[in-house]
């Protein structure tokens, strides 16, 4: 399966939906849906709700994510935003300002 | 700009790319994209936007118009219905096209300038392009004069440029214009009518004997140009339906899973 890639100079304002795993090096602005894994790379930036499997954050992102396995935020990692998530990993260093809800399903 | 960014099979975005590298599109699109690079849109890529690159390499779907900087290449298994603007394009055999295609870039802003006035007033004050461009464009716009639906510059034109659009029919028009530039004839034909002919009588008297050999080749190609324009239609209705059957999939789960 071949990974999504969203290379650095690129911005993609809207919606994107996909069931493969997704990498974000630039930025997105809109609403994310994913049955797979999505990564913000170091200098990637999202402007986004997401609804995802598993997301692990090294960039910065701004929005609301619902995922269904885990939340990973890196130590590079910035995040504004409620997370709800049965799984959350919040590394030293990351920023983060928002509400946290582990009591999902 | 080693980098390629990659829209994978499964991947749906809607809404506005942009970006200064090489797209490659394998899922669907619908929106806009503006790329200071090149478009690859792959075999199972479908995209339904307008679209400004710089080049463009179509194996998929594309529906909408087309705009590139340098080039646009159809490859063999490529479906474009829409409207190519291109210095260079190629339509590699086998390819489905239907739509129109313009080469003369400065039509574009022959196009633009003709909405606020005199195209001719116009483009030597337009000091952007380089002085060479400017002593081209009138004859090419004397061209487009002559051929497409589009009306002309001088006022006496219309009346003798409509005679030809009619006998056309309307769908073979844009294959007509692809083909265009294949006939060899007609290209030394239309050579010789700008190194000889400026004045406007001369070239609407040079216009009338020449439509004649056109007209034969558009009609043996006419029925050409139906079969693929036929064959296209069908092909643009299955994926058109099979997009909608998935767009009410797509937006009527997320719906439920919201509620």
């Amino acid at each position: 399966m071949s990974n999504t890639i969203i290379g650095h100079t690129l911005v993609i304002d809207g919606e994107i939906v996909g069931d493969e795993s997704l990498t974000i090096l630039g930025t997105v602005k809109g609403k994310i849906e994913l049955n797979n894994t999505l990564l913000v790379d170091k200098e990637g930036k999202v402007e986004a709700d997401m609804i995802v499997n598993k997301i692990t954050i090294n960039g910065s992102v701004t929005g609301n994510i619902h995922a269904h396995e885990k939340v990973e935020i890196q130590e590079a990692g910035q995040m504004v935003g409620d997370i709800k998530s049965p799984r959350i990993f919040i590394a030293d260093g990351a920023v983060f300002k928002g509400q946290i809800d582990m009591d999902v399903d | 700009m080693n980098n390629i960014t990659v829209i994978g099979p499964s991947i749906f975005i809607k809404g506005n790319i942009e970006g200064n590298e090489d797209l490659s599109v394998q899922g669907r699109i619908e929106g806009n994209i503006s790329l200071s690079n090149t478009l690859y849109l792959e075999e199972s890529g479908i995209v339904k936007a307008d679209v400004s690159v710089k080049n463009a390499v179509v194996s998929g779907i594309l529906v909408g118009n087309l705009e590139a900087a340098d080039s646009i290449e159809i490859t063999e298994i490529g479906i474009v219905v829409g409207d190519l603007y291109a210095p260079r394009i190629v339509i590699r055999d086998g390819a489905k096209f239907r739509g129109s295609i313009n080469m003369s870039v400065y039509d574009k802003f022959d196009g633009e300038t003709k909405k606020i006035e005199q195209p001719k007033s116009k483009f030597p004050t337009t000091t952007t392009k380089t002085p060479t461009t400017t002593s081209i464009i009138p004859t090419t716009s004397t061209t487009y004069g002559r051929k497409p639906v589009t009306t002309p510059t001088t006022p006496t034109t219309p009346s003798k440029t409509t005679i030809p659009d009619k006998k056309t029919t309307f769908p073979s028009k844009p294959i007509e214009k692809k083909v265009e530039p294949l006939t060899k004839t007609d290209t030394v034909k239309t050579s010789t009518s700008f190194s000889s002919s400026t004045n406007n009588s001369s070239t609407t008297h040079q216009n009338s004997s020449k439509t004649s050999s056109p007209a034969i080749n558009s009609k043996i190609e006419q029925s050409e140009a139906d079969k693929i324009n036929r064959a296209i239609k069908e092909t643009i209705g299955k994926y058109s339906q099979e997009g909608e059957l998935d767009d009410k999939k797509k937006e009527s789960n997320p719906e439920q899973k919201s509620e």
